[in-house]
C-alpha cells in the first residue's frame, strides 16, 4: 500500500515538472520577447510613512516599463533580508535593488551573490548606503545625498542667522538613529557647512540626543531641554520632519509662539509644511519618497539597458521654506496620503 | 478495501507534515519552474538553519510544559558580547558569547523554577531586559566584526554543505538521541505530561526543568553566533519576533504548546514548512503590505489547531505542567 502511494506521489511530481516547464515556454513564445523582472529588497513597510509611499512609487514604475517587480519585505530583520535577496536570485531576476536593513550586515550578503553569479547581476542600493560606501560588488547607489542635506541645513541656518542679524545661537540637536548613515552624514553635513562658511562661532551646541526619528521621543527630549535651558535655548536642529513635528508640538504645548525657537525638519511631510507655513519651522528638505523610488528604477533602467552610470546617483532634494511652501503643500499632501 | 483505504488514511494523518512538504514544493514547482532546481531547494535548508536551530532546543523546553520568549534577545546578545569581547581573540569572544546566551537560560530557568514565576511573565521580562542591555552595552549602534576567522562559521562550508546545516544536523541528531535515549529527555515528557506524578516518581523536576532552559538558551546563543557571523555585524535589535517563529514551527512539528508531547523530527519538518512558506512568497510575489499578515495567519493557524487538538485530548487527565499552571495564575 505505502509503495503504492509513494509510486502515486513520485508520479504527480514528475508529470507537475514536465507541466511547469512547458508553461513558461508557451507563455515565452506568445509574447516574443522575456519580460523584464526586478527585485527590490525593503527593509521593512510597516509603521513607516517613508517606505508606503515608497513602495508605491515603485510600483507605478515598474508598471510604466512593463516591468515585472518582486517586493520583499524584511520585517526589520537583516537576516531575513539576506535570505529574501538569495530567493530574488534564485527566482531569477534581471536586477536587484537593496534598501539595507542594516548598512554593515548587508555586505556579506552582496558580495556572496557577486560571487554566486560571477558578477553577472547587477545590484544597487537605494536610500540606506553600504557601510563602507563603496562595494565593487555594487554598480552604484541612489538616493538623497544626506551628507549634502546636511550642508544645506547647516547653509540655511548660517544665512538666515547672518540675514536677520544674529551673531550667536544656542540650539540642541535631535539626532536621528544612532549609527544610521542619514543620521551620521546630516550632523556631519551640518557642521562641516558651518566651519565652510566661518560660522563656527555663531552656534553654540547646549545638547545632542537620538531621537531616533520619532515624533514621541523629539517631543519628550524637547520638553527637557525647555526645563533645562529655558530661554537661552535658541534653536532646535533636527535630522527630520517626523522629530520636528515632535519638537513644535512640545514648543506649543510649553507655551511658546511660532519663531520663538527656530525649528527645521527634513523630508517635506505635510504636516512640516504646514508648520513652515505658520511659521512654527523654519524650511524642510524636501526628500520625495516617490522621487527616491523614481530614481533608484531610473538607474537600474540605465544598467539594464547597457548603459554606463556613475556610482552615485542622487536626487534632487529642495529646500522648502517660507517662501514657497504653499506652492508645496498641494503637492507634499498628496505624496504623503497615498 | 476498507483496509487499504485506513491504511493510507493513517499513512498520511501519521506523515502529514512530509504530506505537506511534497505538496507545497509540487504547488510551487508548478507555479515558478525556477523553484524546482538544486540550487533553489538547497537555499531554502540553508536559510533554516538559525531558526531551526532554536527550535530544536525550544522543542525540549516545550514538552516539560514551559516555553520561552527571550531566544530572540539571547540571540542578540550573544552576538553584542561575542563582538564586544572581539579585541581577546576569537576563543575568548565565542565562549563570552556562548556563556553569556546560556547564562540568560540560567536566569530564566531559576525565575521560574525557584521564583516561581510563570514561564511567559519570566521570559518576557528578560526579552526586555536583555534587549535594553544589548542596546545600552553598543550605544544602540551595530558592531562590525573584526575577527577574521569568524565568518567561516556563517558562511563556510565543509564538503560542500554549509557550516551551519552541519552544526542542524548535528543539533537535531544530538536532541533527537536525548529525548529518546535518555533519562533527562524521558523526564522531559514526564514533567510535561504530569508534573505531580513526575516528582512522585522521583524525577527532579525543579533540576530538570531549570536544564532545559538553559538548553534552549544555549541553541538560541549558537543561532545568535551564525547570525551574527553571517552578516559579520553584532546589533541588539537582530532576529525581531524571531521567538514566534521558533514556537510555531515546533508546535506546527507537533509538539504542544501545554507540554508532554512532541519531537524534534517532527519541529524539523515545521521549520520546513515555514521555510517554504517565506520562499513561496517571494515566488508568488505576496504584496509587502500583506507579507507580515501571512506570516502572522500561518503561526495563528498553527497555534489555533494545537489548542484544538490539545483541548480534546486534555479532557480526562489532569495537566497539571507548569504551563497550564502559568495559564491559571
Amino acid at each position: 500500500m505505502f509503495k503504492k502511494l509513494t509510486i502515486f506521489i513520485v508520479l504527480v511530481f514528475l508529470a507537475s515538472f514536465a507541466f511547469a516547464g512547458g508553461g513558461q515556454e508557451a507563455e515565452g513564445a506568445a509574447s516574443g520577447e522575456k519580460q523584464i523582472t526586478v527585485g527590490f529588497s525593503l527593509p521593512f513597510i510597516e509603521d513607516s510613512p517613508y517606505t508606503f509611499p515608497f513602495a508605491e512609487s515603485l510600483r507605478r514604475e515598474a508598471k510604466e516599463r512593463n516591468w515585472k517587480l518582486i517586493m520583499t519585505d524584511a520585517g526589520g530583520d537583516i537576516n531575513t533580508q539576506s535570505n529574501q535577496i538569495e530567493d530574488l536570485v534564485s527566482k531569477g531576476v534581471d536586477g536587484i535593488m537593496i534598501m539595507p536593513v542594516d548598512a554593515a550586515g548587508i555586505v556579506a550578503v552582496i558580495k556572496r551573490v557577486y560571487e554566486e553569479t560571477d558578477g553577472e547581476l547587477p545590484m544597487i542600493c537605494s536610500n540606506v548606503m553600504p557601510d563602507p560606501p563603496e562595494l565593487d560588488e555594487l554598480i552604484g547607489f541612489a538616493g538623497p545625498n544626506s551628507y549634502l542635506e546636511g550642508k544645506e541645513m547647516g547653509k540655511y541656518y548660517v544665512n538666515y542667522l547672518r540675514e536677520n542679524g544674529i551673531d550667536k545661537v544656542n540650539y540642541c540637536e535631535s539626532q536621528g538613529t544612532a549609527g544610521y548613515s542619514a543620521a551620521i552624514d546630516r550632523h556631519n553635513g551640518f557642521l562641516d557647512a558651518v566651519e565652510e562658511l566661518g560660522a563656527s562661532d555663531m552656534f553654540n551646541l547646549l545638547d545632542t540626543q537620538p531621537c531616533d526619528w520619532s515624533p514621541d521621543k523629539a517631543q519628550a527630549q524637547t520638553e527637557n531641554w525647555i526645563t533645562t535651558y529655558g530661554d537661552k535655548l535658541d534653536m532646535i536642529y533636527s535630522h527630520n520632519d517626523g522629530m520636528g513635528i515632535g519638537i513644535v508640538n512640545a514648543l506649543q504645548d510649553a507655551g511658546y509662539s511660532p519663531g520663538d525657537v527656530l525649528v527645521n525638519g527634513c523630508d517635506g511631510q505635510t504636516q512640516a509644511v504646514e508648520y513652515i507655513k505658520e511659521g512654527w519651522m523654519l524650511f524642510t528638505v524636501f526628500q520625495s519618497p516617490a522621487e527616491d523610488a523614481a530614481t533608484a528604477m531610473r538607474t537600474m533602467e540605465k544598467i539594464l539597458g547597457g548603459e554606463s552610470v556613475p556610482y552615485w546617483n542622487y536626487m534632487e532634494t529642495p529646500i522648502i521654506n517660507g517662501d514657497n511652501a504653499e506652492d508645496y503643500l498641494p503637492i507634499v499632501t498628496e505624496l504623503w496620503e497615498q | 478495501m476498507k483496509k487499504s483505504a485506513n491504511t493510507i488514511k493513517n499513512f498520511i494523518i501519521n506523515q502529514k507534515l512530509l504530506f505537506i512538504i511534497i505538496l507545497l514544493i509540487i504547488i510551487l514547482s508548478v507555479v515558478d519552474r525556477s523553484f524546482f532546481t538544486f540550487r533553489s531547494l538547497t537555499s531554502i535548508i540553508d536559510h533554516i538553519t538559525i531558526n531551526g536551530i532554536m527550535a530544536a532546543g525550544m522543542t525540549m523546553l516545550l514538552i516539560s510544559g514551559c516555553f520561552d520568549l527571550s531566544v530572540g534577545a539571547v540571540l542578540s546578545f550573544t552576538g553584542i558580547i561575542t563582538f564586544l569581547l572581539q579585541p581577546y581573540g576569537i576563543f575568548i569572544s565565542v565562549i563570552g558569547g556562548l556563556a553569556a546566551g546560556t547564562g540568560i537560560g540560567a536566569l530564566n530557568g531559576l525565575l521560574v523554577v525557584k521564583g516561581k514565576i510563570n514561564a511567559f511573565i519570566a521570559t518576557l521580562g528578560s526579552m526586555i531586559i536583555f534587549r535594553g542591555l544589548g542596546l545600552g552595552l553598543s550605544d544602540s549602534t551595530p558592531i562590525k566584526g573584526r575577527i577574521e576567522g569568524f565568518t567561516k562559521l556563517g558562511q563556510g562550508s565543509i564538503l560542500g554543505i554549509p557550516n551551519p546545516v552541519w552544526i542542524l544536523i548535528i543539533t537535531y541528531i544530538a536532541i533527537w538521541y536525548i529525548l529518546k535515549y535518555t533519562k533527562f529527555g524521558r523526564n522531559d515528557y514526564a514533567i510535561g505530561g504530569n508534573v505531580l506524578s513526575a516528582r512522585l516518581t522521583g524525577i527532579n523536576v525543579n533540576l530538570n526543568s531549570f536544564l532545559y532552559f538553559v538548553v534552549v538558551s544555549f541553541t538560541a546563543a549558537i543561532a545568535g553566533l551564525i547570525y551574527c557571523s553571517r552578516v559579520n555585524t553584532a546589533s541588539a535589535v537582530f532576529g525581531p519576533g524571531i521567538e514566534m517563529w521558533v514556537i510555531a514551527a515546533a508546535v506546527l512539528g507537533g509538539t504542544s504548546l501545554f507540554g508532554g508531547k512532541g519531537g524534534v523530527i517532527g519541529t524539523i519538518q515545521g521549520v520546513i514548512i515555514l521555510g517554504i512558506v517565506e520562499r513561496a512568497m517571494v515566488v508568488f510575489n505576496v504584496d509587502t503590505n500583506y507579507q507580515t499578515l501571512v506570516r502572522g495567519l500561518v503561526i495563528l493557524a498553527v497555534v489555533i489547531t494545537d489548542t484544538i487538538v490539545s483541548r480534546r485530548q486534555e479532557k480526562g487527565y489532569m495537566s497539571e505542567s507548569f504551563g497550564a499552571r502559568a495559564k491559571t495564575n
